[in-house]
């Protein structure tokens, strides 16, 4: 499968291009007093007294030396430098990466563009664009057939396997172990980003069709691990058919939820009557989360239009067994149980199922880690990778052009699996204690520190702050969880473009760490661990970006071998 | 499609004519990979009903005299214990029930005797006995139990019997008429 998969142009960070040359002005050590104490290594005796300037340096407004933090008049004139340079037929993709370190603007679609070719999803060459896209987007869809729709529908026809097979060739034993899986993304997906508003709404774009099948909707993933309980109707004895209404508290809470599962199945003929209700339903549940203004006008007017039948038929369908009682009990009973179903109809059902042809960010952010974990069993899923495609899909999917944004889930995937292929050793296990995985990356980071700040390595040490308490989180999140998500964007935007790529991040981190100094000093054990896992706001991304950039050529035997 | 297993089974006994579930049975059984139980009651201990709340969080056992109806999927399905239906286990009577309820799939147990039959356009499953318990009805008994997978308007119900030392898995199909 991998073969199949773009995978970074391993390339394209090999060899960086010979026109990036420090992209940021590097300032010459003795003029800046920061990287005077910092990477001058002051002698241990005058570091007491130092201590109070390296942090109080990054605050002040001076600071930034970058490019990025330019005045208006500059800014304006880079924007239209960025702008020129996208418009070229032909991208020049080393000055793109040389502009882009130092922030790529915020203007509308610039960022999901940039990305995408410095991710290596659209190639330099505008007039392939069409063609690669086409071509990959294709695949992407081939990739959910194969995973999602096609896997187990052998399951029904092989004649000796069975669901508690517990045989090692048996379908259901892969959907069932597929299961476990997508029960951990699910409750991961669930929480990721979770103040961001999008993530919790619904997806203009609608649920994916089978290709194989006959335009079949995709199961909703969330569904396969869904606990609902079944509500219940009693009736004493079958004979007499006093059917009592009595639902069971959770019934109650989500009667919503199943009937959900027919809208999956797509197949509204076989509903007869009760199939006019269905859309109406579905666009119910998504009046309440549903931001976009046009949206909700088309689902104020379809709420509108049908006043009464499908109402009605809803509610029936809701009493469902009991719906002989229900007709002859009086109307009013009837709209007020109607109601009582429309308001229940709240984003906390739209958490619980995924409704029809529609669904939310998440199940689709959900999808994209189900496919990745499928097509790479090697990684398969590890948490903290929602973390890495959120803000990625973010971008991607508030992107200003329909054009764009419509395919933000193929297109992600694929930037995710450039990332992926660029960070796994981080997620692998078993590389944990080598060089390649997670604790290499971790031991680089503190003798990158001890070579930077002997004193401050020799502090962090003594106090047993050990990296593993806050660097496994900023080295395998990419730094997600450390800053808002603006700054996590500009962030990116260096590391994405910066030539060590990925290997820029152990300077970041240890820029983050140095420009902590004085309080890591001064702290015992646990104010260090709080400050460091909990990385203070005023401390500016692009202060932290600017030393980076600097230790980064200072110490280039910390770069990554293949550099 | 959306798959949905649904274990059918009943007539336990435990602990009063019987000690546990055959312990083939209970190999096959895992958790995490049920969604829902039907059970047609006589467990009889609340043991055994804990028992299958470890196997799903969803369990649904018929309680004396009542009729239970569930929805699962597109289907409507009926849960009885069965012995209010006489004769026993008697397909008219059966049928009987099954258009009082309205519902799409009759499941219903009390005869120990695993049966299952299509009867105008509509399904009726009886699971058996999970235990093999005694029952006057009966000496031969084969402990049995169903799983239904549901997938849209298909249902495949395999029945697991144990045959001597043996567990034998049938497959029968059942499509819900328009």
């Amino acid at each position: 499968m991998s073969d199949s998969q773009p995978n970074g142009n391993g390339s394209d960070e090999t060899t960086p291009s010979p026109s990036i040359v420090s992209p940021q002005p590097v300032v010459a050590d003795g003029a800046d007093p920061l990287t005077h104490a910092v990477l001058a290594v002051p002698p241990p005796a005058a570091a007491a007294g130092t201590t109070s300037a390296p942090a109080s340096r990054p605050i002040s407004p001076a600071a930034p030396v970058s490019n990025g933090s330019a005045p208006a008049a500059a800014g304006r004139s880079r924007n239209a430098e960025f702008e020129a340079l996208l418009e070229a037929p032909v991208i020049d993709i080393a000055k793109l990466r040389e502009l882009s370190v130092g922030g790529i603007p915020e203007t509308p679609g610039t960022r999901s563009l940039v990305w995408k070719l410095l991710l290596d999803f659209l190639p330099p060459d505008r007039e392939r664009w069409p063609a690669v896209l086409a071509g990959r987007r294709a695949l992407y869809s081939n990739f959910l057939d194969e995973v999602i729709v096609n896997p187990y529908a052998a399951t029904a026809t092989a004649q000796s396997d069975h669901p508690l097979n517990d045989n090692a060739e048996s379908k259901w034993g892969e959907f069932f172990k597929d299961n476990e899986m997508l029960e951990q993304i699910d409750k991961d997906v669930r929480r990721t980003l979770t103040d961001i508003s999008l993530f919790q709404s619904i997806s203009h774009v609608p649920r994916p069709t089978s290709k194989t099948g006959t335009g079949i909707t995709m199961e909703s993933l969330c569904a396969r691990v869904d606990r609902a309980c079944l509500s219940t109707t009693h009736s004493e004895g079958g004979v007499k058919k006093k059917a009592s209404t009595s639902y069971t508290p959770q019934a109650k809470s989500k009667p919503v939820a199943l009937f959900q599962d027919d809208d999956d199945d797509d197949d509204a003929s076989l509903f007869g009557g009760s199939s006019t209700s269905t859309p109406t339903k579905q666009k119910a549940a998504k009046t309440a989360s549903a931001d976009s203004a046009p949206f909700k006008n088309a689902v104020l007017a379809a709420l509108i239009a049908p006043v009464d039948d499908p109402k009605t038929a809803q509610a029936l369908d809701a009493l469902d067994l009991s719906r002989s009682s229900a007709l002859s009990s009086s109307t009013s009973s009837l709209s007020s149980s109607s109601t009582e179903l429309s308001k229940s109809n709240t984003e906390s059902d739209l958490m619980t199922r995924g409704a029809g042809h529609q669904e939310a960010h998440w199940e689709v952010v959900e999808r994209i880690l189900f496919v990745f974990a499928k097509l790479n069993p090697g990684i398969a899923y590890v948490q903290g990778m929602n973390e890495i495609l959120g803000p990625l899909y973010y971008i991607f999917a508030t992107d200003r052009s329909s054009e764009w944004a419509d395919h933000c889930e193929a297109d992600a995937f694929f930037c995710f699996t450039t990332i992926m292929a660029e960070t796994r050793d981080n997620f692998i296990k078993h590389l944990d204690d080598t060089v390649a995985g997670i604790g290499g990356s971790m031991k680089q980071l503190m003798d990158l520190t001890l070579a930077i700040d002997p004193v401050l390595h020799a502090a962090m040490v003594k106090k047993n702050v050990q990296p593993t308490f806050f660097s496994f989180r900023w080295i395998t999140l990419l730094f997600s969880q450390e800053f808002k998500l603006p700054d996590v964007f500009r962030l990116w935007d260096s590391i994405f473009a910066h030539k060590l790529r990925f290997g820029f991040v152990l300077f970041i981190c240890a820029a983050m760490i140095v420009s902590v100094r004085s309080r890591l000093l001064a702290g015992e054990f646990a104010d260090c661990i709080k400050l460091l896992q909990n990385y203070p706001p005023e401390i500016d991304i692009r202060t932290i970006t600017t030393l980076a950039e600097r230790l980064a050529i200072k110490w280039p035997q910390f770069r990554p071998q293949f550099i | 499609m959306c798959m949905i297993l649904v274990l059918i089974l009943g007539d336990l006994h435990i602990p009063h004519r019987t000690a546990d579930l055959p312990a083939k049975f209970k190999a096959l059984l895992g958790p995490g990979k049920i969604q829902h139980i039907l059970c047609t009651g006589n467990l009889c201990s609340k043991d055994s009903f804990d028992y299958l709340k470890s196997l799903a969080s969803d369990v649904h056992v018929v309680k004396g005299d009542f009729d239970e109806v569930v929805t699962v999927g597109q289907f409507k399905i009926g849960l009885c214990h069965g012995h209010q239906i006489v004769p026993w286990g008697d397909v008219e009577s059966l049928s009987l029930l099954q258009r009082q309820l309205d519902v799409d799939i009759l499941i219903t147990g009390h005869t120990h005797k695993f049966a299952s039959f299509e009867r105008e356009g509509k399904f009726f499953i009886n699971p058996g006995s999970a235990t093999g318990a005694f029952t006057p009805l009966d000496s031969e008994i084969n402990p049995s139990f169903a799983l239904m997978d549901i997938q849209g308007a298909n249902v495949v119900v395999y029945v697991y019997t144990l045959r001597g030392e043996e567990v034998k898995v049938e497959k029968l199909d059942y499509k819900k008429q328009a």
